[in-house]
């Protein structure tokens, strides 16, 4: 064949496998005896020592690498380069990271500044929603569009879509304390974001004007109400980012189990049943009575509270059809998937079988 | 046979005819042999990084979940594999010497050497199950008084487990080149698949280096 014969087939002479052997041997006892002697933090140092060079015998002589050609020496040495750093990376982000605390409870911010004071949010008047439409001028046309309706320029690509503040519908609820809250805290798993670094008052202010979008005559604040704005003050991720510090993530990846799940499945023998099982009782319980997901691996980091089905007042139970077009379209966003190919009679069996679980 | 069709002298193995040598064929073989080993390293390394995080939040449960782990079977299974890297590096040269007979011991060595290192792991593992120990989410012992223990555990049993999974791999493959070497397909001028399996024996080898002193020695 090619004169490169020689150098591809190199023969190991059996004296230098057994030498390599012994060396390991010896090796593998002293990190033992090692063992038996504390040395501090230099164990580790020690002991990774010793099996670096049995490593570097086994690649050496054992696997015959000494003599290997140069393109398989630099190919195998390289996947240690790429471990190294790989470590390197996780280890110093684990440990200089800065800390991101999750929900900090702090005084108020934004451009204001200052303690907390709950007669710096005004009571709703002409003013105050007049600011508020100057701020949704600058900051929130883009995605819920200029008369608020949901048709901004980068609705288009929005899935959920930002919503039509005319429809009247509230997710978190359309009180002027609860729209703060949404704007203080964002929508998880949508593109809303957490709007802290707008200050308090433009925030409150906000909030006016997007209920007055909806409403057009909307009552007078109460103080109830604008105390629990003023609890909500401070609560939002401190930053647009929503980071999750390490350590916060891997508590929660250490913990067990969260998902609730205390009930039995009921009414088995139901058609309708094995679907449920299969597609629905991981989220919603055995028995559809709801459960709280941890969902630490999404970002945001974000507690999914599934439907009680048992007493779900939820529309979907209206009709048939009305079940079908939202559990075959899932709802987006809010973790609940769509499920599809199923056939005329295996949804009637489902809407059937959910219906024996409520109340 | 078309007279494109080259046969490795004394063998009846055929050069793809894509190679224009049997050497090319080799070298081409064993570089793509050695790429699978750089995604076996970096996949351990991943199980590894992990550890090294871990054991640097709590050092102090490492220490004291590595007392359960038996020294004595570890070290007798670094020996034995050793041994068995020993061995299959033997029933390299001896495949690359044309000694058929010697190469054929060796393989039998190397894979009963296999088969002691799993009686063992299957007696540490039987063990640990039989205290309740098992991986966190299903740690029951309650021995060890220190929190996150069962973080030790499972990284113990998955990665002492996908190792266990490679020994297994292993002995098929040199099962399977025992066969072939007895079946006289392997000479002095084509042994690629010998040599491959002696490769992937050696990183078997290779981590488990690693492993029993991080996880036995010093936890």
């Amino acid at each position: 064949m090619t004169d490169n014969e020689e150098h591809a087939h190199h023969i190991t002479p059996i004296k230098v496998y057994l030498k390599t052997f012994g060396i390991l041997i010896f090796l593998t006892l002293a990190t033992v005896i090692t063992s038996y002697y504390d040395f501090g933090t230099w164990n580790l140092a020690i002991a990774l020592l010793i099996a670096s060079t049995k490593a570097i015998l086994v690649m050496l002589f054992f696997m015959q690498l000494k003599y290997d050609d140069i393109g398989n020496k630099i190919t195998f040495y390289s996947s240690f380069i790429f471990l190294a750093i790989f470590f390197t990376f996780i280890w110093s982000d684990v440990y200089f990271r800065t800390e991101v605390q999750p929900l900090k409870i702090d005084a108020v911010q934004g451009a204001g500044g200052g303690e907390t004071d709950p007669h710096r949010l005004n009571v709703a008047n002409a003013d105050l929603v007049a600011k508020g439409q100057k701020v949704f001028t600058v900051q929130c046309t883009s995605c819920h569009g200029v008369n608020g309706m949901g048709d901004g320029a980068a609705a288009a690509a929005l899935n959920p879509k930002p919503r039509n503040f005319k429809s009247g519908y509230w997710r978190y609820g359309g009180t002027p304390s609860k729209i703060f809250r949404t704007l203080t805290q964002g929508s998880p798993g949508t593109a809303m974001a957490a709007f802290t670094t707008l200050s308090v008052e433009d925030r409150y202010a906000l909030a006016h004007y997007v209920r007055s979008i909806a409403t057009p005559t909307p009552p007078q604040d109460t103080t109830e109400d604008i105390n629990e704005a003023v609890k909500l003050v401070g609560t939002g991720a401190t930053s647009a980012s929503q980071e999750i510090p390490v350590d916060y993530a891997i508590e929660k990846m250490q913990m067990n189990d969260q998902i609730v799940m205390p009930q039995e499945a009921k009414n088995m023998d139901h058609p309708g049943a094995f679907i449920f099982k299969n597609q629905c009782a991981q989220c919603h319980g055995a028995a559809g009575q709801g459960a709280q997901i941890s969902a630490v691996g999404v970002n945001p980091p974000v507690y999914m509270i599934t439907m009680p089905l048992a007493e779900s007042k939820s529309g979907a139970m209206q009709s048939e059809s009305t079940f079908m077009k939202m559990v075959s379209e899932g709802i987006p966003g809010r973790g609940m998937p769509g499920m599809a190919g199923y056939s005329p009679q295996e949804w009637t069996n489902l809407y059937n079988y959910v219906k024996t679980l409520r109340k | 046979m078309s007279e494109h069709q080259h046969v490795i002298e004394g063998t009846n193995h055929v050069i793809p005819h894509h190679f224009k040598s049997g050497y090319a064929e080799f070298d081409t073989t064993k570089f793509g042999m050695w790429l699978f080993l750089v995604t076996e390293i970096l996949l351990f390394g991943g199980l590894f990084v992990a550890y090294g995080i871990f054991r640097g939040i709590y050092p102090e449960m490492f220490h004291e979940a590595h007392h359960e782990l038996n020294k004595v079977m570890g070290a007798t299974n670094t020996i034995v594999l050793l041994f068995s890297s020993l061995t299959m590096a033997l029933a390299v040269h001896f495949a690359q010497t044309n000694k058929r007979t010697r190469s054929l011991q060796m393989l039998v060595i190397t894979f009963l050497c296999a088969i002691t290192f799993m009686v063992i792991k299957y007696f540490e593992y039987k063990h640990k199950f039989h205290l309740g120990i098992y991986t966190a989410g299903f740690y029951k012992f309650d021995g060890i008084k220190v929190d996150h223990v069962g973080l030790f555990f499972s990284l113990y049993f998955i990665m002492t487990g996908l190792h266990g999974i490679h020994v297994l791999i292993g002995m098929v493959l040199i099962s399977w080149v025992f066969f072939r070497t007895k079946r006289g397909d392997f000479t002095d001028k084509y042994y690629t698949p010998v040599e491959l399996t002696g490769l992937y024996w050696h990183l078997v080898d290779l981590i488990w280096i690693f492993l029993f002193p991080l996880l036995y020695l010093i936890g």
